[in-house]
């Protein structure tokens, strides 16, 4: 049982990785983005292109697939979420399944459809902790979560740029009447989740069967984790993932009935959301 | 009519009367012992099987001639593919019947039009484009060396858009581009919705899909059902790999074709005496696959048995870090991209896929002709061109099996004579009247090549001993 823990565990790492930035588009735009997953797997495929085939620095190619991502992100806020201010957010969270439709259409075309190798972005026997065997994608995976999480809390917490993102979190009308420029903080915004999800996509992908569809499957587990942080919360979202992660193989390996998981998980969202539809938790911002 | 008409079409009475002739002193080798017999000189007819060139999908041996086909315009096919005649007047009589003719729709004097349906505009359209590469390998070498009945093919792309519904408009455009059969060699409901509409509009066609429809009448599969994979699975399992008593888990994607597999691997592998001790589900794309792994291992299994295709790589992935080192084996994930996508991971991991290995002859050679017409790639990324290729020998053998004026009734009478087709690329496999699914056999393989394709692991079989 501690092994289906352990490895339930990492699974949610990835889950609460991606719930995170999920939150950080609501956050800021209160738009759920759709495309999310999809603007990571370009990030991904970008870096396996200058790593694997180009034979690029490591760090370097790292830095390129996420900024692509960050890019893609940026241009959706410009071509899509800027436009559609003023409208309902509906209209905007429709458009953006759009965007996850132009990006896959794109991704298909250039990278096909079938797996590609990416190996580990660490090397070596891994470690063992509390007898259960540790892969080093696995460790790379839970170093990306915990800078994300530091950085995150370091941004909205000690800069000035973190206070104006808050700012229009909270009411974009009164953040913008005092001076904050909401045009610039939403494309910050956009940038920032563009890169997180370029980042997930990377560190997730060599554990995966990576192709332009693993982000989409992915993403629904991450979709009700941020939910279960009504959306805001940024700890919320992630603690959320991981239970869902442990939960999984738990429920997986005590009950081999096909698709109970799948049943639960849904059962459970709808539930949350007739009981409390803002979520578990919920941010003070 | 003038006069060099006239002589026109005296000459070619005079070679079509010395077809036959020149037919039974053919000669071919068959491969694995396969007996044919194919018949070219008369307008009907079937061969009981075929061999075809592997460069032009020319059948290449005469044999003994079948019943004349219901579409032979009156001509019977002649006992021991020799129907020459001792008199003047019946070579006359014979040659004048065996010239060419407009005998259907899609069949002029001088060409044979096919359509080729598949996903050109879908998101699968690359690897639609690499298959149509192979197949216009087949039809510019067939068309080079004389064509088909001194026809010339002519494919023509039909986009099924990889959608039920776009597989409905391509049947329809397929009915009326002046196509006279249709291939499907890629899809999965576009395939369904297209064989179907074709099927009901009496057009033969030869398609690829793991699950069909067997009450289709004009329609042909081309390749391994999951079904007959599964099955052959099982007699791998319990033969070549030794699993007769030893314990089995069963671990299947929850799709159809993947379940149909694991639902036909079991009973048989049971009734060999293989333990199949455990059986899973699992879903596309799940994130781990740590749970059902865990139980297999409990369970003491020693071979797992996989039916899945992206994911068979997640599964494999998380067994070797659980540290179970159990042998794994299965089908639906015998493709060059996953071994290439996975490398050293899948290293002794073994498998039953319809079509041969890139280290087979016939890929060998299939390259050479690609690398001839200036279509040459990399063989990690060319099964699809390679089973394309392997698609237009079939359709070549039943062009020349349906006689010299084919009718769609002479091809799927010729179809349905088919028996231990062996054309290299897939394994061989047979059609009846009462089974256009046939029975295919399949090519045991082991990973992999120093370029991470799979290996030849052992001769085709439709029973693995």
């Amino acid at each position: 049982m501690t092994t289906v823990v352990v490895n339930g565990a990492f699974t949610g790492l990835v889950y609460g990785l991606l719930a995170v930035g999920l939150v950080v588009v609501y956050r800021g735009t209160r738009i759920v983005n759709f495309a999310y997953g999809e603007t990571g797997m370009i990030g991904a495929f970008v870096f396996s292109e200058l790593w694997v085939d180009g034979g690029l620095v490591l760090g370097l190619a790292l830095l390129a697939g996420v900024a692509v991502s960050a890019g893609v992100g940026a241009l959706t806020e410009i071509a899509l979420v800027r436009p559609l201010r003023g409208q309902p957010p509906l209209t905007a969270m429709v458009g953006t399944l759009a965007v996850a439709s132009l990006i896959l259409t794109f991704a298909s075309r250039r990278y096909g459809v079938n797996p590609r190798f990416l190996p580990p972005l660490a090397q070596g026997d891994g470690v063992r902790v509390l007898g259960q065997s540790i892969r080093p994608g696995q460790l790379v995976v839970f170093v990306a979560v915990l800078a994300v999480l530091a950085g995150l809390a370091a941004l909205y917490r000690y800069t000035s740029f973190g206070l104006r993102l808050r700012a229009t979190a909270v009411d974009p009308l009164a953040a913008g009447l005092v001076g904050v420029d909401t045009d610039r903080t939403s494309l910050a915004t956009w940038a920032l989740a563009g890169g997180l999800a370029g980042l997930s996509a990377i560190v997730i992908a060599p554990s995966v069967a990576f192709g332009v569809f693993f982000m989409t499957s992915l993403l629904l587990r991450s979709v009700a984790a941020a939910l279960v942080g009504g959306l805001t919360s940024i700890p919320g979202a992630f603690v959320a993932g991981v239970g869902f992660g442990v939960a999984e193989g738990v429920i997986g390996y005590v009950s081999p009935v096909t698709g109970i998981v799948e049943v639960l998980l849904a059962g459970f969202v709808i539930v949350l959301l007739l009981v409390r539809p803002s979520g578990l938790v919920r941010s003070a911002y | 009519m003038g006069a060099s008409s006239r002589t026109r079409r005296q000459g070619r009475a005079v070679a079509a009367a010395l077809l036959p002739l020149l037919a039974a002193c053919s000669v071919s080798t068959p491969r694995n012992g396969v007996t044919v017999a194919a018949n070219r000189e008369t307008g009907n007819g079937a061969a009981s099987g075929v061999v075809v060139d592997a460069q032009t999908g020319e059948a290449l041996a005469a044999g003994r001639a079948a019943a004349p086909g219901p579409g032979s315009d009156g001509v019977a096919g002649g006992a021991d593919g020799v129907a020459a005649t001792s008199t003047a007047d019946a070579v006359v009589t014979e040659a004048a019947a065996t010239a060419n003719q407009a005998s259907a729709p899609g069949v002029t004097e001088d060409r044979v039009v096919v359509s080729v349906i598949a996903g050109f505009s879908g998101p699968l359209a690359a690897m639609v484009t690499r298959a149509y590469d192979g197949l216009a390998t087949w039809m510019d070498d067939v068309n080079e060396s004389g064509g088909i009945h001194g026809r010339q093919v002519v494919l023509k792309k039909v986009d099924h858009k990889e959608t039920a519904d776009g597989g409905v408009a391509a049947c329809k455009e397929a009915l009326s581009n002046g196509s006279f059969v249709a291939m499907v060699p890629e899809g999965v409901e576009a395939t369904l919705t297209a064989v179907s509409c074709l099927d009901a509009a009496g057009m033969p066609t030869f398609y690829y899909a793991p699950t069909v429809d067997p009450s289709w009448r004009y329609a042909f599969s081309n390749t391994p059902t999951s079904e007959q994979g599964g099955h052959q699975l099982a007699s791998y399992v319990a033969g070549p790999l030794g699993g007769r008593g030893t314990k089995v888990g069963v671990v299947y994607v929850n799709q159809a074709s993947y379940k149909a597999a694991a639902d036909a691997f079991v009973p048989e592998a049971r009734r060999l005496g293989v333990d199949v001790a455990v059986v899973e589900a699992v879903e596309p794309n799940q994130a781990s696959f740590a749970a059902p792994l865990l139980r297999m291992q409990e369970a003491g299994v020693e071979i797992v048995v996989i039916s899945a295709t992206a994911e068979a790589i997640g599964i494999v992935r998380d067994a070797r870090s659980l540290g179970y080192d159990a042998a794994i084996t299965g089908w639906g994930f015998q493709f060059d991209f996953i071994t290439a996508a996975a490398r050293d991971l899948f290293t002794g991991v073994t498998g039953l896929r319809g079509f041969a290995a890139t280290d087979s002859a016939a890929f060998a050679q299939y390259a050479e002709r690609m690398a001839t017409r200036g279509r040459g790639r990399d063989r990690v990324d060319d099964l699809e061109g390679f089973t394309a290729y392997g698609h237009g020998l079939t359709i070549g053998a039943v062009l020349w099996a349906a006689g010299q004026n084919p009718t769609r009734a002479s091809v799927v009478s010729g179809s349905e004579s088919i028996r231990d087709f062996d054309n290299g690329v897939m394994a061989p496999f047979s059609w009846t009247p009462d089974d256009h699914v046939g029975v295919h056999g399949t090519f045991p393989i082991v990973c992999c090549n120093d370029d991470y394709t799979w290996k030849t692991a052992g001769p085709p079989a439709t029973h693995h001993r």
